[in-house]
């Protein structure tokens, strides 16, 4: 094959086949993009903070609103204390570690990365990628709230619930964001016309 | 979506999830957050959760190329990007069913 380029050896090859199909290729194309300009843009944002000698916004708002929930649902004497590597949650001795990783922001990015991945840079996409990473917020604040509720009760609970009930949630509330998106864009769609 | 792919996806997460748990265990009683202090059990965990995909869209009959790129993409996402590795596996699964019409 003298005359074939680089790409048409790659995708004979059978294992990458699958770059042959068009909208295969547009979607890891998309979602490879988004997740590599969303991925700079917060560690931009990571590294600015850090110069600043502070922690960053987003994971100490999480922990704040955590806090709050922890307070609603009756955890007495609930402490809240922030330095610059996370936040401490919770009563004296039981206290939960909030750190950057569990702001929630990556899932958000894969996330959005998806919604990009299939519509493109739109402005539909956009209004639905921020939507999104306010319900997986929404969820993370509930997340750690509970947690903090549940290592006051004490016992293997807590272990059970941060290891397996919550992830599968969290996660399974993105695939839910995903379901809705052609519903979504559709709605909008209407409403341009 | 049908019942029976938010169960698949549910056992497929909680398997990944219980992989991780074992590393995280492992890492604890080393008392290090570094995975690179324990490159075996890494390399290990790594191996089961990659199997656990491929067996995971294996399952829908998705064919071995697609699977290839999307464990690709999946790996890609853990490494570089530090991003949740199940999450990539459920795009390109909800991707490529959602397109069939299967899910």
């Amino acid at each position: 094959m003298p005359n074939d380029t680089l790409w048409q050896r790659i995708t004979s090859y059978k294992l990458f086949a699958a770059i042959k199909d068009s909208d295969f290729r547009q979607f890891i194309f998309r979602f490879v993009s988004c997740l590599i300009v969303l991925t700079i843009l917060y560690e931009w944002y990571l590294w600015s903070t850090e110069q600043q000698r502070e922690l960053d916004w987003i994971t100490y708002k999480v922990s704040e609103l955590s806090h709050a929930l922890a307070v609603a649902l009756g955890v007495a004497n609930c402490e809240f204390s922030c330095f610059m590597e996370g936040c401490y949650i919770g009563v004296e001795g039981k206290m939960i570690h909030v750190l950057e990783g569990c702001n929630g922001l990556m899932l958000a990015l894969v996330y959005s990365s998806y919604i990009i991945g299939v519509s493109g840079w739109k402005w539909q996409s956009i209004v639905q990628v921020v939507v999104g990473i306010i319900v997986i917020q929404f969820f993370n604040v509930l997340r750690i709230g509970i947690l903090v509720a549940l290592r006051d009760i004490g016992g293997d609970l807590y272990f059970f619930f941060i290891k397996y009930v919550f992830n599968v949630l969290i996660y399974i509330s993105i695939l839910f964001l995903w379901l809705l998106k052609p519903y979504l864009d559709r709605a909008m769609y209407r409403n341009a016309d | 979506m049908q019942i029976k792919n938010l169960i698949a996806c549910c056992v497929y997460l909680i398997c990944h999830l219980i992989i991780s748990g074992q590393l995280g265990i492992l890492l604890y009683k080393n008392q290090t957050r570094d995975f690179f202090e324990l490159p075996l059990e890494l390399f290990i965990a790594t191996t089961l959760r990659v199997a656990l995909s491929v067996l995971f869209l294996r399952i829908y009959k998705i064919s071995e190329s697609y699977i290839f790129v999307s464990v690709l993409l999946a790996l890609m996402t853990r490494i570089i990007f530090h991003g949740p590795y199940p999450m990539a596996i459920l795009a390109c699964w909800f991707f490529i069913l959602k397109r069939e019409n299967r899910l």
